[in-house]
């Protein structure tokens, strides 16, 4: 919970802060990384990682880290991996600010101040389309409770301790929001295509740490039924499924349960809440289950993003 | 054998059979599964979301850069 403290909060100010996946700017396999050879960003970054202190720049190797640098690439601080410690990125952004004030001073930069503006969230999304954000963590621990953060209660500065609170999100676009409505008390089923994406895309265990689509063909199950429950200026609508898959490695099933409420007249969502319980178990390279295989509980919830109710097509 | 073993140590205890979302119990779920407002305290700095454009910015300003980068876009945007 680095960026949730506020001394780390207060000195962030100072800064153009921005976050990035590390493997699109400096990839670590030879074929990718003469893609972005000439990219501006990624010889900025490498400029950068160059200062840094020996031994600081794991080459070859991940990049991912946090980092304080020049508006042209000067080293400031860093750290090349990520940090539960507080405390320690705090001292090194201080660290950072002192080497600007003389860097400034000797290029003469404006130093401007930043001007106040919320997180862009997210990057890669069309705002034209209805979204979702999706959430997902752990249901049970191995004590029984279900995991959430507690300051002081995971504080020993041993990074993997995370795992013990860990919870992420992504995000989901529907092509037209009309396949999840129906004007009908009986339930019918939501698109087939349509929902598969889903599966495919967020019914996956990346509760720790990356995982990959589902391919269409480890899809077992997957049905979601929708009917109407109430109709007035707005219809409220039910929705109940399940789904199942199951890849070599790694396998999730699941059943949802969720209502929306739909403007017919304005064509779009003004709220959708789905909630998927179910097990997950198998591990991927990088989604840190190598140790709990499982299979164990796993709650995935979806949302209307917020303010982003978008008209149907 | 003895990787059959530890194929099914790793594989743990059998489980209870895991919750059933239903309309009764699915608002309650929603809440336990989505975070707080503790944990979406992060969202309180100001991340712009891609580096060029947050280094074009840094260099109109004259103002230093601090850069969160991981395996998998920090903000989820993956």
């Amino acid at each position: 919970m680095v960026w949730s403290d506020p001394e780390v909060q207060k000195l962030s100010r100072e800064f153009v802060t921005v976050a990035d996946e590390v493997y699109l700017l400096y990839p670590e396999d030879p074929h990718n990384l003469a893609r972005v050879a000439n990219d501006p960003g990624h010889l900025l970054f490498k400029k950068f990682g160059e200062a840094m202190p020996r031994g600081a720049w794991h080459h070859p190797g991940t990049k991912q880290g946090i980092y304080m640098l020049g508006p042209d690439g000067e080293y400031l601080e860093g750290l090349g991996a990520a940090s539960g410690d507080p405390a320690d990125i705090a001292r090194r952004l201080r660290t950072a600010l002192e080497r600007w004030d003389a860097l400034r001073k000797e290029k003469r930069y404006r130093n401007a101040p930043v001007p106040a503006k919320g997180v862009e969230l997210p990057c890669d999304l069309d705002a034209r389309r209805t979204t979702l954000r999706v959430s997902l963590r752990d249901l049970v621990g191995d004590d029984g409770t279900t995991p959430r953060y507690e300051k002081g209660a995971y504080d020993d500065r041993n990074w993997t301790t995370w795992i013990g609170w860990a919870w992420n999100q992504n995000w989901f676009q529907l092509d037209d929001p009309r396949d999840f409505v129906t004007d009908g008390a009986q339930p019918r089923d939501v698109p087939a295509a349509t929902f598969r994406r889903l599966c495919r895309e967020v019914l996956v265990d990346n509760v720790r740490g990356q995982a990959p689509h589902w391919e269409d063909g480890h899809v077992q199950r997957a049905s979601l039924t929708v009917r109407r429950v109430s109709a007035g200026k707005t219809w409220t609508l039910e929705y109940s499924g399940e789904a199942s898959m199951e890849a070599p490695k790694a396998a999730l099933a699941v059943k949802l349960h969720g209502r929306a409420e739909w403007d017919p007249a304005a064509k779009r969502f003004v709220r959708f809440d789905l909630v998927a319980l179910g097990t997950r178990q198998g591990a991927w390279g990088a989604n840190q289950r190598e140790q709990q295989r499982g299979p164990s509980p796993i709650g995935i919830a979806f949302r209307l993003f917020p303010g982003e109710a978008r008209t149907g097509r | 054998m003895l990787v059959v073993a530890l194929v099914s140590a790793l594989a743990g205890p059998p489980q209870d059979p895991p919750p059933v979302p239903d309309a009764d119990n699915f608002r309650q779920w929603q809440t336990r599964i989505e975070p707080d407002a503790t944990e979406l305290a992060y969202l309180r700095v100001a991340w712009r979301n891609e580096f060029w454009p947050a280094v074009l910015e840094a260099r109109e300003l004259g103002r230093p850069i601090l850069f969160w980068t991981m395996n998998g876009h920090p903000l989820g945007c993956t």
